[in-house]
């Protein structure tokens, strides 16, 4: 009975090749190919796909400082806004009449009794400033009365004797 | 820099200090500061240069310049009214004029109804002086008219008599005139730093005011018998009563100890408050175109029965605006305002200070000229009422005022500007 049709005699030589190439054969570890056993195009494709994924990192962190930064800083700036209408601006550098603020900022009509928020207390440490009476420093000076829905603005005038007075306008 | 400058002698600079001297070229007349520290007045060369005073004060390119020479006279001894009413029609008319006299130390006025019959203003004036010279009390106040160049007339006598003079002639009936002097506005007010708005009284003179409240004092003036707050204050307190200490009066000044401070350091710091602000657009110390007003007052000139060539009104502007030199112009000096003298007065210290190079102004002014004592009065050209002017007092320190015709210091002033 001839089923097997074996076409070359199979040798003791040819069995131990065969043995050969069948224990030769790759087997994948059950972790996974090391790179290594990769051939050298594959490695160089993976050391640059490493390469790029580590500058977008970088890029994604850097980015992310820089969205915190413009978070802070506009935080600061609205902060900023708000300090402006709620509080007093700094006029230290701004051109005085006599010693004392342009326009002054009052809780009330100009009176002994109402200090304007920005008039130049005298200061007795320093020697500085002198004491508000009610009255204006300087010809043209103004004073605006925050509490006043409307007439809140006066401006200083000279009177005949020499002194000055407060004119609502 | 001081090594430098002993081995420099006469070292000019651009922007000077206190003290420095200030002197003209004698051909371009431009100043130029020397370093006071410098200066050896025999190693100028006075063929160039011209010496001409101290600088007493300096902010920004202006610079305060006092004259090397001053003097004592009057604010003012003749003063003047302009006259009106009268009618000049050719018919027989008859004004008034209230006078003080002698008569009950000079404390009640009469009244001269003087006659005439005029067309003219130079008839009047003619007919006026007719009367002023046959009546013994015009006469003897040597009354005149004249004609001012703008054809008014004015009326004018000798005020070295009694300030009440100045202050209680007046006309009525058929005639008017106006208040003396009416050229010479006055201010009555001085802001002082604590607030007040008062007259006399507010602090030019550190030095002397220290010196002359340190020792009990029992004027109610300076010793409160009230209680006192800050801005209560127009003149000052003695330390003692500042303290509660003094043997005239109890403690009322707890409340200027809450402010200020205790003890002397802190009657220093009230002392403080009572200097003016300045620049200040109030009261007298707004008064700050001192050239102006000497200029007005200068050039009040009179003539009268007595006196025939052209004299001054007002002593203390004239002096100061014929000042004059080879460098020197008519008119570049002025008898200095109430805020000029703040700010030299700051520096003074001679006078209670016996040494006269205590201060830089005096270290000058010792080696060119005249010195400035805090314990003389000077002259302000600031007018305070109708026969005051405001002056620096030699005996408290302060800014008093006095009448017009009393005689005190006067030191010219000017203002040169830094190129």
């Amino acid at each position: 009975m001839e089923k097997f049709i074996y076409k070359e005699k199979l040798t003791s030589q040819k069995l131990n090749q065969m043995v050969d190439e069948i224990e030769g054969k790759y087997e994948k570890p059950s972790n996974g190919i090391p790179q290594n056993d990769l051939s050298e195009d594959v490695k160089t494709s993976l050391v640059k796909a490493d390469t790029a994924l580590q500058k977008l990192s970088e890029l994604t962190s850097e980015t992310n400082k820089a969205l915190s930064l413009l978070e802070i800083q506009a935080k600061s700036l609205d902060s900023a806004v708000t300090n402006i209408v709620h509080t007093t601006v700094d006029d230290s550098a701004l051109p005085t009449l006599c010693g004392q603020p342009m326009i002054l900022f009052g809780e009330g009509t100009p009176q002994v009794s109402v200090v304007p928020k920005n008039w130049k207390q005298y200061d007795p440490a320093t020697g500085e400033g002198y004491d508000w009476n009610g009255l204006p420093s300087a010809i043209g000076q103004q004073y605006i009365n925050e509490s006043a829905t409307a007439n809140g603005r006066y401006i200083a005038v000279l009177q005949n004797n020499g002194t000055l007075k407060w004119i609502n306008f | 820099m001081d090594k430098l400058l002993t081995n420099m002698n006469n070292v000019f600079v651009r922007f000077p200090e206190i003290g420095d001297v200030v002197v003209k070229d004698i051909e371009t007349k431009t100043p130029h500061y020397i370093k006071l520290d410098s200066f050896i007045k025999t190693e100028l060369d006075e063929s160039v240069y011209e010496i001409i005073g101290a600088v007493a004060w300096r902010e920004h390119d202006k610079v305060l310049v006092v004259y090397k020479e001053n003097t004592s006279t009057q604010y003012m001894n003749r003063p003047w009214w302009y006259l009106s009413g009268y009618t000049l029609d050719g018919t027989d008319r008859t004004g008034t004029l209230s006078i003080r006299v002698p008569d009950d130390n000079w404390n009640a006025n009469v009244e001269k109804v003087i006659p005439y019959n005029a067309t003219s203003a130079e008839e009047l004036v003619g007919q006026l002086n007719g009367f002023f010279e046959g009546d013994a009390d015009c006469n003897a106040q040597d009354w005149y008219a004249n004609i001012e160049e703008d054809g008014s007339v004015r009326i004018h006598c000798a005020g070295t008599m009694a300030w009440q003079i100045f202050s209680y002639t007046t006309a009525k009936a058929g005639f008017a005139l106006t208040s003396c002097a009416p050229e010479i506005d006055a201010d009555y007010v001085i802001r002082r730093k604590n607030g007040n708005n008062g007259g006399y009284g507010s602090i030019f003179s550190m030095q002397r005011a220290m010196e002359a409240f340190t020792p009990d004092l029992s004027p109610e003036s300076y010793n409160p018998s009230t209680d006192v707050k800050p801005m209560d204050v127009i003149r000052p307190i003695t330390l003692p009563a500042y303290l509660g200490e003094s043997q005239y009066q109890s403690d009322h000044c707890k409340a200027l100890r809450e402010r200020y401070g205790e003890g002397r350091d802190g009657w220093l710091k009230f002392l403080e408050s009572l200097r003016p602000v300045a620049p200040c657009d109030y009261g007298t110390m707004r008064k700050r175109n001192g050239k102006e007003r000497t200029d007005i007052m200068a050039q009040k000139m009179f003539t009268s029965r007595i006196v025939s060539e052209p004299k001054a009104m007002c002593n203390a502007a004239y002096y100061c605006s014929n000042v004059n030199s080879r460098t020197v112009d008519k008119g570049e000096f002025w008898l200095p305002t109430a805020d000029e003298l703040s700010y030299i007065f700051k520096t003074i210290e001679y006078g209670t200070d016996s040494n006269c190079n205590t201060d830089p102004i005096n270290r000058c002014l010792s080696q060119i000229g005249n010195t400035i004592s805090n314990k003389t009065h000077w002259w302000s050209c600031c007018r305070c009422g109708v026969n005051g002017a405001w002056y620096v007092s030699g005996n408290w320190g302060f800014l008093n005022y006095d009448y017009v015709h009393s005689t005190f210091r006067v030191l010219p002033v000017s203002l040169y500007t830094v190129r």
